[in-house]
């Protein structure tokens, strides 16, 4: 009940976040998921904000993290490796469904069109 | 392996603002990436946009405690203009406060810097709470600050033969805006519900 009641809205970094480490699958960290976004949006992409965009996700119990190993080419830092959590998927599907449904209620937005 | 070296007062920053240690591996990220072939612009640009990134949330973080500090700093700076315009020895106590002003800015802007949040992770980190000693240091600091500063005062007020009503009034908001969220401050306390990254999805 508790669950229902706080209901988690993802902002839009937070869900193309959240969808980018669903693609990744177990190679998602940091680097990976700000190449994925920059990809997909033509943008650079801040790695401050991404992590700041993913540790609000943690908060909300939508994606775990770990550590790895550290590695010489990373200054013997660490990768913090990131998943999707099952009310992570919940909730990008609810997302989903709610942006379709109010996609389709825009006729004139459909194929594309501006 | 031949590494590239990232910019020495980029990686300066973020070893003296925390970042460094309190989000390493964002910091072996941004390296990871210079060493992929980035610009020297592109590490500068993520760097300050990392650090910019950490304030805020800091700020977020102990936005309890700011707004407490800025409602008590506002009301002890108006206080001490007014008197500052009617009676007190106005280049000294103008000095001082400018000073004191001056100081307390720079050092809330260095303590909002440092990393008061660190991300949960399971190898390093015992405690779940976010890291605000930073900040109570800083509100220590302010504490002793403003008692000496209004110590001072009380001691020109004696001097100067004036009334000590205006002093005890500074000196209650003093208290309002800085003892009382120290007071209130949270104690360490086990977080509900959280299970370590093991049982991922």
């Amino acid at each position: 009940m508790e669950q229902m009641a706080r209901h988690n809205s993802l902002g839009e970094f937070e869900l193309m976040v959240l969808l980018a480490l669903i693609r990744l699958g177990d190679d998602a960290y940091g680097v990976t998921i700000s190449r994925e976004i920059e990809n997909c949006s033509g943008r650079e992409v801040a790695l401050g904000s991404v992590y700041a965009a993913l540790d609000r996700l943690e908060e909300k119990d939508l994606v775990r993290s770990k550590l790895g190993d550290p590695t010489a080419s990373r200054g013997g830092r660490a990768k913090r490796y990131f998943r999707s959590t099952q009310q992570g998927l919940r909730e990008v599907r609810e997302t989903q469904r709610v942006l379709m449904s109010l996609w389709r209620g825009l006729p004139a937005l459909e194929g594309g069109k501006a | 392996m031949n590494l590239r070296k990232p910019p020495v007062p980029a990686t300066w920053l973020l070893t003296r603002l925390g970042i460094a240690d309190g989000n390493a591996p964002l910091a072996g990220d941004l390296l990871e990436e210079f060493q992929s072939g980035r610009s020297v612009a592109w590490y500068y640009r993520q760097t300050f946009m990392a650090i910019a990134t950490g304030m805020y949330r800091n700020a977020w973080v102990a936005r309890r405690y700011l707004g407490a500090f800025s409602i008590g700093y506002a009301a002890q700076a108006g206080v001490a203009f007014i008197l500052w315009r009617n009676s007190w020895p106005s280049v000294l106590h103008g000095i001082a406060f400018t000073t004191l002003a001056v100081v307390m800015v720079i050092l809330l802007l260095g303590t909002l810097s440092r990393p008061l949040w660190r991300p949960r992770d399971t190898k390093h980190l015992g405690s779940d709470l976010p890291k605000l000693e930073s900040f109570f240091e800083f509100s220590f600091f302010a504490v002793v600050a403003f008692g000496s500063y209004l110590m001072m005062y009380g001691l020109v007020a004696l001097l100067w033969r004036q009334s000590l009503r205006e002093w005890a009034y500074t000196e209650s908001i003093w208290f309002l805006g800085f003892i009382v969220p120290d007071l209130i401050r949270p104690r360490s306390q086990p977080r509900r519900g959280r299970q370590s990254a093991r049982g991922q999805a």
